[in-house]
């Protein structure tokens, strides 16, 4: 049996996966709503959107409303996968011969 | 190190946990901008018409429109991550006016007050069905709504249009706020 993703596996990045993953391939959830959704500080927050930055999971847009600054973040397509597999990965050691053995 | 079958149903509870207030979230942060601007609009309609009765329904005409254009310029902003989400929304206004009118229409003569109770009345009935069905919130909008119109119609003979500008426009503005907290 595989082991499930340690990147994903940290209960913040769990977080930040699981709120990304309801959204569809285009859309983007800005830095704020995350934050609201994920329950956490700026600096945490930031933090761990880097290091699933760094793996290529997320994907980081920063830009301007007019004058004031925006970042959005979304899932990239392979992070996607990678939560996909994720939970199939937790699903598997779920299942009763895993859990038996 | 592979996780325990318990910390692997938590991360699961979790994963659930999250996506529910993800939805929900952003379920309601579109919605809060639409109420804000259909307060604002329906505050406005309410108090031009107590100030100039006689000119109802040149005001209505005009505020509705300009809410219209607005509303679609907000959706547009969420275009990009939710496609087709100016058709639907041009759909669901449409079909709200389209309901007041065949009901004038239907129930011809109706009196301006009786005439001012269709759109709050049905919007409450369609936010409480949803509140219903998926999130409570819309639930409690939907029968604040509901009730303070109704009660606006039954006792405020006196500045009734003033009393609704409370009553409907107060409301959505008031929920508009309130979906905004997390």
């Amino acid at each position: 049996m595989e082991t499930p993703d340690d990147l994903i596996h940290q209960p913040v990045r769990l977080k930040i996966m699981a709120a990304l993953n309801t959204l569809a391939s285009n859309q983007w959830l800005e830095f704020v709503s995350l934050r609201a959704i994920v329950d956490t500080t700026d600096g945490n927050l930031g933090a761990h959107l880097g290091t699933l930055e760094g793996a290529e999971y997320v994907r980081i847009k920063k830009d301007f409303v007019g004058k004031k600054p925006r970042t959005r973040v979304s899932l990239s397509a392979k992070g996607r996968e990678a939560f996909a597999h994720y939970v199939a990965n937790l699903h598997a050691i779920l299942t009763p011969q895993n859990i038996d053995t | 190190m592979s996780p325990s079958p318990e910390e692997a149903a938590a991360a699961l509870r979790a994963i659930n946990s999250v996506q529910a207030r993800a939805a929900g979230f952003q379920d309601y942060r579109a919605e809060s901008r639409q109420l804000m601007l259909w307060g604002v609009v329906n505050l406005l309609g309410c108090i031009f018409t107590a100030l100039f009765p006689s000119l109802l329904l040149l005001i209505w005409l005009v505020v509705v429109i300009v809410g219209l254009f607005a509303g679609v310029r907000l959706a547009r902003v969420a275009q990009e991550s939710m496609p087709g989400i100016v058709w639907r929304y041009l759909l669901v206004v449409g079909s709200v006016l389209l309901f007041a009118a065949l009901l004038h229409v239907v129930m011809w003569p109706l009196t301006p007050q009786q005439g001012s109770m269709v759109v709050p009345l049905f919007v409450a009935t369609l936010y409480a069905i949803r509140g219903a069905q998926s999130r409570p919130r819309y639930l409690i909008i939907g029968t604040s709504l509901a009730i303070l119109c109704f009660c606006c119609f039954l006792f405020a003979t006196e500045h009734y249009w003033w009393w609704l500008a409370f009553a409907w426009g107060g409301t959505f503005i008031v929920s508009s706020l309130w979906l905004r907290r997390t």
